[in-house]
């Protein structure tokens, strides 16, 4: 009886969906986000993980991005540098106000940028730069940032101990979301009870987190951008398995997967009309498929080693082979297919496939043809199980490529967080090579503390064992000395050439994503440019009906009625089956 | 030795299994590879603020004296703090709790009631077509894998077929209440249901099945067909409870398989309940969540383990050790 009683409901349901129609911008609907990764911590501003759709969606930052990553306003609607690049000062919006209602003021930036007196040492806004001092974050007030001062409610001013033209590229929602001070002066920042019902002043205002189940957002219907957003809701679907996050998506469950799918799913994706063609983005912020070593082994200590791997590996056939020939061949150690094309050499590119010259530089290394057919045996080369399966596919590519040379590797599956461990943290570095799929942006100085020598402390993403002075010199300058764009700019070049000749790490390819977005929602969505990241302001929904809508939304400033808890829910089934037991029960006394 | 010195001896007996469970746990968990402090300072925080996240944790102390305190607390009801979650993880096993039974009672309700009834009336008429059909579906269904028939059941009734929902414990896009929700949560309970209680009720068929055959072939069943009593009567009423006693043997010992059952059903159709908070505690090195988690079911199962063996000492009076 229930069951055909839910299947009427369903189809009655069904019956309501209507194919979405292309027309302008307009107000409603609800925008639902999968993600396969796990639920951020934290919700607030501040938390530092990989995850911040969340914060994106809630927070704003001083300046946003347009769609080539230069800065425009955000919560600064204007802003001006001093001759010597050393004072920097910003005039904030005025008519912004928090979600709580209290206004949005200077106060609020100084506070988020750590001057004001915080109980624990952990800075807001750590992540803005984190690592271009010496081992120290740049944002504290021994290297680099020596004030923030507020001259007045609307105007705020940084004072530089050097220029400093990266923190520009930082300064968005995305890591340097601006927080309110109200809320979080003179409080623990990690107990305050606001880090779980946060209080921005973003596109979209905090109403529920079901946790290990959706976090819902509803419109902030005093955004200080006019005649934003347009969709009444977003809310991000958590859900672990890929399979099932793809399932969702085509039963309409999921609107948009930001994290991409996995190459190997896109021809099913791209059945589905609705979805079809899955936009394929190689992204600004720019994520790279490479080949670590560890350079503390004295096997990669040879330059000739490393770059014998590098013409063992024909680069093109590991796109065709592993991720079905989406992505470029990488050709500096940023991704030179995006925006970041800038900050490699243009004279740049790796030297083709060449066993026969893999093989003589091995043999000059010392690394001769055994009997059995072997020169180096490597049983240590660690891949992601966690990673999409092209990660694995690249790994397997690699291992056969190598073994044409006479260089036999065992790939060894892990999680990501064994990985990160034993490549980075562990002494000694229990690896000697692995696949590893990382960010380099939004500032390319971000790929500093993977080949600075300074950065070998036992932290993720720091240095493998590479050490070269030349390019260190080069690092540090383009930090702290570079006065115009365009010395950064030629600096950066600088170091990309050298790297080059030295291959501390192998760069295969240019990572693409594979962002399904179904076709009703219209507008520009900043996932395009950075994947992790909202906020989703200027997206509406174009359908007439169907999914996307919502029932009886309520005021978001109301108080929402509450859903009955899981155990009103149990007892309701307990029930249903007792009042069904006593039915089949009578009817047989009857009998 | 009677029913109550066997029960105290039993409840005694108890206690080292659930110390060993604590120990193994303990150690096991801390002894994998990877770092909660990384994790939670964050992909770019500096190794001063990983240490200041280690110290805050009290992952700085040597492992003996965490265990003694984890100990300590454990005795106080404490199950600690998550480091990840910054809850107390008592906290969070207690809001996703209410999910996972629901689950769970749900997916044994169902795996008794057919497996149970399937297995009676396929030991009626043994070796008929229907026992042979239903033996074949139950042996097949006992050999798959729980996130197998959970992918095949999303893709068959979710995705191609959209009759229920393929994820999730209610539809988030709607505001729902009341009978609404109720009714939505019911609909997204049938898919997870059905997944996990397939094996289950595969293994009920077969318990009962065999039961049945062995009663229904003594003297009291032919007796009672003799005198006159319907079939009916014959099957549920003489044999079937006196076939019940295995049945709840098995019952009681698969607590903890459908708990672990229940960690993938989670997790394959996004169910909030405890299985997926302790799969992806796992992912994050939360090492209280997972201990806390690991050692609530540790302790579902050895107390399901000693009230089966009570109920069964009670039921049958020749059992006493």
């Amino acid at each position: 009886m229930l069951p055909t009683l839910l299947v009427a409901v369903m189809l009655i349901a069904m019956m309501g969906t209507a194919k979405a129609q292309v027309q302008g911008p307009k107000y409603g609907g609800s925008f639902v986000i999968g993600q396969a990764s796990s639920e951020p911590p934290i919700l607030t501003f501040w938390t530092n993980t990989f995850d911040r759709i969340p914060g994106t969606e809630m927070f704003n930052g001083l300046v946003s991005y347009d769609n080539n990553y230069n800065p425009i306003p955000d919560l600064a609607q204007s802003w001006s540098f001093s001759p010597d690049g050393l004072t920097w000062t910003f005039n904030l919006v005025r008519n912004a106000t928090w979600h709580d209602g209290v206004p949005f003021t200077a106060a609020d930036v100084v506070f988020s940028y750590g001057f004001s007196t915080h109980q624990t040492p952990l800075s807001f806004n750590q992540s803005l730069i984190p690592h271009t001092g010496e081992g120290q974050s740049f944002f504290t007030p021994a290297v680099g940032l020596a004030s923030v001062s507020a001259p007045d409610a609307y105007t705020v001013v940084f004072h530089w101990t050097h220029p400093y033209f990266e923190a520009l590229v930082n300064m968005g929602a995305f890591a340097a979301p601006i927080g309110p001070a109200h809320i979080y002066n003179g409080t623990n920042v990690f107990s305050n009870p606001y880090n779980n019902k946060p209080v921005g002043t973003g596109p979209f205002m905090f109403k529920e987190w079901v946790r290990g189940d959706h976090v819902t957002l509803v419109k902030n219907p005093t955004y200080f951008k006019k005649g934003r957003p347009y969709l009444d809701q977003v809310i991000l679907k958590a859900i672990p398995d890929p399979n099932t996050l793809v399932a969702a998506l085509q039963s309409g469950d999921v609107d948009f997967i930001p994290e991409g799918l996995p190459y190997e799913l896109l021809p099913q994706i791209n059945s589905n009309p609705q979805f079809n063609p899955v936009p394929l983005h190689t992204t600004n912020i720019g994520m790279l498929d490479r080949l670590l070593f560890n350079n503390d082994e004295p096997l990669f200590k040879d330059v000739r080693v490393r770059q014998a791997f590098s013409l063992a590996i024909d680069r093109q056939q590991v796109i065709n082979v592993a991720a079905g020939g989406h992505g470029t061949v990488s050709k500096c150690i940023w991704p030179a297919s995006t925006g970041m094309a800038q900050y490699c050499d243009p004279s740049l590119t790796y030297p083709e496939y060449n066993v026969t010259k893999a093989g003589q530089l091995l043999d000059q290394a010392g690394y001769r043809v055994q009997p059995n057919g072997t020169r180096i045996v490597l049983p240590r080369f660690l891949v992601d199980n966690g990673e999409p399966a092209a990660s694995l596919g690249a790994g397997q590519v690699i291992r056969d490529m190598l073994a044409k040379v006479g260089i036999m590797t065992t790939i060894v599956q892990v999680d990501g967080n064994t990985r990160l461990n034993n490549v980075f943290v562990a002494r000694p570095r229990l690896f000697d090579i692995s696949m590893h799929k990382g960010r380099t942006g939004p500032s390319p100085l971000f790929a500093r503390k993977q080949f600075d020598s300074n950065f070998n402390a036992p932290a993720i993403f720091t240095n493998t064992g590479f050490s070269d002075p030349v390019s260190d010199r080069l690092w540090s300058q383009v930090a702290f000395n570079a006065t115009t764009n365009a010395q950064r700019v030629q600096l950066f070049q600088q170091i990309s050439k050298r790297l080059a000749g030295l291959y501390p790490e192998l760069e295969i390819y240019d990572y693409v994503y594979a962002q399904p977005l179904r076709h009703s929602f219209q507008g520009s969505l900043f996932y395009a440019i950075i994947p992790e990241s909202g906020p989703s302001e200027n997206l509406w929904f174009a359908g007439t009906a169907g999914a996307a809508t919502t029932t009886s939304m309520t005021s978001t400033t109301s108080a929402t009625p509450t859903a009955l808890p899981s155990w009103a829910i149990i007892v309701a089934v307990i029930a249903i089956l007792l009042v069904g037991a006593y039915f089949v029960y009578s009817k047989k006394k009857k009998k | 030795m009677g029913f109550k010195q066997y029960a105290v001896k039993r409840v005694l007996e108890a206690i080292p299994a659930i110390l060993g469970v604590l120990v193994i746990g303990f150690f096991a968990v801390h002894l994998t590879p990877g770092d909660p402090a990384q994790y939670i300072a964050g992909e770019s925080a500096s190794p001063d603020e990983v240490a200041f996240v280690t110290e805050n944790l009290g992952l700085d102390k040597p492992l003996l004296t965490q265990f003694s305190l984890y100990i300590q607390h454990f005795l106080h009801g404490d199950l600690g703090y998550s480091f990840v979650q910054a809850q107390p993880v008592a906290d969070l096993i207690w809001q996703r709790l209410p999910n996972t039974i629901m689950l769970v009672l749900c997916a044994y309700a169902v795996a008794l009631v057919f497996g149970v009834m399937l297995g009676v009336l396929a030991a009626s008429k043994p070796y008929s077509t229907f026992d042979n059909v239903t033996s074949i579906l139950a042996l097949t269904a006992y050999g798959m894998p729980g996130f197998w028939v959970g992918q095949l059941l999303i893709l068959g009734l979710a995705v191609y077929l959209p009759i229920f929902p393929s994820n999730g414990m209610s539809s988030v896009r709607s505001n729902l209440l009341g009978a609404d929700y109720v009714l939505n949560v019911a609909w997204h309970l049938v898919l997870p249901v059905l997944t996990l209680a397939l094996v289950d009720l595969a293994e009920q068929f077969r318990i009962t099945r065999g039961a049945m055959l062995e009663i229904l072939n003594q003297d009291f069943v032919t007796t009672a067909r003799a005198k006159g009593v319907s079939e009916g009567k014959v099957l549920f009423r003489h044999s079937l409870r006196n076939a019940l006693l295995p049945v709840i043997t098995i019952t009681g010992l698969r607590v903890g398989s459908v708990f672990t059952g229940a960690i993938l059903t989670e997790t394959v159709f996004a169910w909030p309940g405890v299985g997926r908070l302790m799969f992806t505690s796992v992912f994050a090195r939360d090492y209280p969540m997972i201990l806390g988690c690991f050692t609530f079911i540790s302790v579902l199962v050895v107390g399901a383990s000693l009230v089966t063996d009570l109920c069964y000492a009670y039921l049958d009076p020749r059992i006493r050790y």
